[in-house]
């Protein structure tokens, strides 16, 4: 899901509790932030930390080349599988980008052929910083491709093309399994374990400390009220895990329990977390649960009707439409067109370029 | 004459000025002209009819809404809201696609206006029950937006943390082909504060690199590719810095962020608790702020950056497709609401919240998207305050109007709703003809020469308007609105100028820190 959408879900979560909500008109508390700080904060130890500290055993920069080697980067792929193999250690890869102006990158794919165990990288157009490609500016003929072949047992999900173009590009780890195979994993630092059960446990005591430290700032003393600090406590708590409970929705899944468990368990598949209408639904049914919340929890309701009813008319109805609209419409648009369902793997891969996309890129706004 | 006419006429007016103003006076906010307006409406108020009076400034706000697009879009001389579609409509200008990106815009500002004429009379009760439910939840609300800024703004790093260190010949390459080290290296590298150490050895050559690992840094020696080696062909050495110094480097941007977050609160305090400009004109006092942040600010880049407008390429039709209209209709009007309701948001933000919501990424939905929002914001506030039921006081426009004008009938609502429309359709008419003109006679000027002219007509009418303070303020903002410009950070962080100030004192502690600050 977007950050933002996470954001929205933590702010959702803590207006359930109405101690904060009545503290937030009473004393003009601001005790309801803190579930969408801790909502967004599996993502932001992802993309604004994690991602920094991994150290890669290679890494492709075409920016020192005065002209980008297809083959070159093929060899090094292929490098860097063959000593994961014959280390038996986890091996990463990193693919930087190829910045060529203000607003021009250079953009070149890469693909892992499982099938015939071939590395293939082909040099793209020049690509302005919103991916679009400037025409004629693909270098042609046998400069443009580069094939490398390896020799090990690779299990990768996706055989299709990975683009390394703007901002930060992508990375692999290739990681040997107890059968002598090598799993080739996307970002395999996102998810590892900031999205987890146990990370939300460990974070949470930090954000009471901040509450605390917030709260004795404005006051000019340290204030402890036991039952506010309880709150604090719960909403950053259930904030980060609602964080994990929605990607869970997703293809991608999570380590769940680091340090327990060890390995990103699969999501339940149901779209990938950069799909428009999931998280327009998401962030409308938080709207709803937050506006809900603020009349349940007031002194003086503003209006009354049982939970069934309201969510039956702000909620189902309004997306159940909207879901049926989509449906009808994408039906219209594909009609005639050939039509091919993502499989898992490449639905895995989108929902990682979309993360990828709206925290290592983006527009400077 | 009959008098729903005369509304009417005087309405088109009200636009009309507008489109000149866009065009002449780039860099003014409408809300700026609008104060001036009344400025000298008051005093005559009893001659002239206030309802006319405001039939003229709803055509105004109206025009300006989808008008400004044009000096935005040509002018370089973005405000508060068109910081949001910023990069892509310059991207679009560059590449000789202004007019169709400023038609764009066009098309998101008539979308805008047939959304607010159908939706909001159906939705006064449910607005009047927001409201009422809302309103005692603004501060955390808006603490909630600037938490979510600050927080949501990415660190960028474009590859390995790196330092060029020299380069150097070809006669080094047989020596790092055995596997050891140049002397030549070991020298620079110890003027660096690099040791290699007696045992530092290079790692098995690859294709193109020799790795040194020396403990504490990777340093890698890079050989240009030879297919593209010119005669006497270098070797590149870089040094792979550490984890932290790569997240020190990544964070640059980051912090310039907050630094403008915390410059922009700090002038935005400043000039919520001290009278700086003359009293009389106190209601201007944000004008030089708003002109410095985000006008003067990419004036002086415009001048510092050289930039050649390429000729225009008037597009006969602009390909948008109907899931697009549908996409950033939907988007934009929510956004533009939400920031016509909620005090201190301004279209910039909520065009943000709006396209995170939805997770809408291309260029022409980005351009739409702000062209509603931007309509949506202007003259959805002044609907707003004329809506029965509600007449909520939101945004410059209502401010100003309530100087003189009480809302109280139905039908007055449902003539500014007529004139609305007949009015945004006659500014897009304008557009259409103004943008086409200006795309053919853009690139004959010199952009900068432009931009001169521009920022000369904005200083005079600061000085004029609020004096050597406003100058100076301006300035001073135009300072801080080159942060963000400088260190690739978001501009939105200048909008802390009233985020904060506004946030504050909804929270209660707005004196209580202006006190720290040393402001009262």
């Amino acid at each position: 899901m977007k950050g933002f959408t996470h954001f929205m879900t933590g702010i959702a979560i803590a207006t359930c509790f109405g101690l904060a909500v009545r503290a937030s008109v009473d004393q003009m508390s601001q005790i309801i932030i803190l579930g969408g700080i801790f909502g967004y904060l599996p993502d932001f130890l992802d993309f604004q930390v994690s991602r920094f500290l991994v150290d890669f055993d290679y890494e492709v920069d075409p920016t020192l080349e005065r002209n980008i080697d297809p083959q070159r980067i093929a060899d090094m792929f292929v490098e860097a599988i063959h000593k994961a193999r014959d280390s038996g250690k986890e091996t990463k890869i990193k693919f930087n980008t190829m910045k060529m102006g203000a607003d021009t990158w250079r953009q070149y794919g890469i693909m892992v052929d499982a099938d015939n165990k071939r590395i293939v990288v082909k040099v793209g157009p020049l690509v302005t910083t919103g991916k679009t490609p400037l025409p004629g500016t693909e270098p042609k003929g046998d400069e443009a491709i580069g094939v490398a072949y390896y020799n090990a047992n690779l299990i990768h999900t996706y055989e299709a093309w990975t683009y390394a173009d703007i901002m930060s590009g992508p990375d692999y780890s290739i990681i040997p399994e107890k059968d002598g195979s090598l799993r080739l994993d996307f970002i395999a630092w996102h998810r590892k374990w900031s999205h987890s059960i146990t990370a939300g446990l460990a974070f949470a005591p930090l954000g009471v400390l901040l509450y605390l430290g917030l709260t004795a700032a404005f006051a000019g003393e340290w204030v402890i009220n036991i039952e506010m600090t309880m709150t604090a406590f719960m909403i950053c708590l259930y904030g980060y895990w609602i964080h994990v409970i929605v990607d869970q929705f997703g293809v991608m899944g999570s380590n769940l329990f680091p340090p327990f468990t060890k390995k990103r368990s699969k999501g339940l598949g149901l779209f990938h977390s950069g799909l428009s209408i999931a998280n327009f639904g998401t962030n409308w049914i938080s709207v709803a649960v937050i506006l809900y919340n603020l009349n349940y929890w007031a002194t003086e309701r503003t209006f009354t009707t049982n939970l069934f009813k309201y969510f039956g008319i702000t909620t189902v109805i309004p997306l159940v439409a909207l879901a049926l609209i989509r449906y009808f419409w994408l039906r219209h648009e594909e009609k005639g067109k050939a039509h091919h369902d993502a499989t898992e793997g490449e639905l895995d891969y989108m929902e990682k370029m979309d993360e990828m996309m709206e925290y290592g890129s983006g527009r400077n706004v | 004459m009959n008098f729903y006419l005369l509304c009417i006429l005087v309405a088109i007016a009200g636009t009309l000025v507008a489109a000149v103003i866009s065009c002449i006076l780039p860099g003014l906010h409408v809300y700026n002209v609008m104060g001036f307006v009344v400025l000298f409406y008051l005093p005559v108020m009893d001659s002239i009819e206030p309802f006319l009076m405001l039939m003229f400034l709803a055509g105004m706000v109206t025009g300006f809404g989808l008008l400004f697009t044009i000096s935005s879009q040509y002018f370089s001389a973005p405000d508060d809201t068109t910081a949001f579609y910023f990069m892509p409509t310059q991207k679009y200008l560059m590449d000789g696609r202004g007019h169709e990106s400023a038609m764009l815009a066009g098309i998101g500002g008539l979308i805008g206006i047939f959304g607010l004429v159908l939706v909001l009379p159906f939705s006064m009760h449910f607005l009047q029950m927001l409201r009422e439910l809302v309103s005692p939840h603004t501060h955390w609300l808006l603490g909630s937006i600037m938490a979510f800024l600050l927080i949501s703004e990415w660190p960028r790093e474009y590859g390995r943390g790196k330092i060029h260190l020299f380069s150097i010949g070809k006669e080094h390459i047989s020596l790092l082909d055995s596997g050891r080290i140049p002397p030549i290296l070991k020298i620079l590298l110890l003027e660096k504060r690099i040791n290699l150490g007696n045992n530092a050895a290079l790692s098995k050559p690859r294709s193109y690199e020799w790795e040194i690992l020396d403990g504490r840094r990777l340093i890698i020696i890079h050989r240009i590719s030879e297919k593209n080696a010119e005669a006497g062909m270098e070797l590149m050495v870089l040094m792979r810095t550490s984890k932290w110094i790569r997240i020190g480097e990544a964070y640059k941007s980051k912090a310039a962020g907050w630094l403008t977050f915390g410059l922009a609160s700090w002038l935005g305090m400043l000039v919520f608790f001290k009278t700086l400009v003359p009293p009389e004109r106190a209601f201007q006092t944000l004008m030089p702020v708003f002109v410095g942040l985000f006008s003067v600010s990419a004036i002086i880049l415009a001048l510092i950056s050289k930039v050649k407008i390429p000729k225009q390429h008037l597009a006969k039709s602009y390909d948008i497709k109907g899931v697009t209209i549908a996409q950033s209709g939907g988007s934009g009007f929510l956004s533009g609401m939400f920031a016509a309701f909620v005090p201190a948001v301004t279209p910039g933000i909520s065009a943000t919240l709006g396209g995170n919501a939805t997770g809408l990424r291309d260029d022409k939905v980005f351009i739409i998207t702000g062209g509603v929002n931007r309509v949506v914001y202007y003259v959805g506030a002044l609907c707003l305050f004329l809506l029965p039921l509600l007449h909520l006081r939101r945004g410059g426009m209502a401010i100003n109007v309530n100087l003189f004008f009480v809302p109280q009938t139905v039908e007055q609502y449902l003539i500014i709703t007529a004139a609305v429309a007949i009015c945004g359709f006659i500014a897009f008419i304008l557009l259409l003809f103004t943008s086409k003109f200006i795309a053919k006679v853009v690139e004959k000027f010199s952009y900068q020469t432009l931009n001169l002219i521009v920022l000369f007509i904005v200083m005079s009418i600061i000085f004029l308007m609020t004096g050597f303070m406003g100058l100076m303020l301006m300035l001073v903002a135009a300072m801080i609105g080159l942060v963000p410009v400088m260190w690739n950070s978001r501009r939105l962080n200048l909008l802390a100028v009233i985020l904060v100030p506004i946030w504050l004192n909804m929270a209660g502690v707005g004196a209580q820190i202006a006190e720290l600050l040393g402001l009262v």
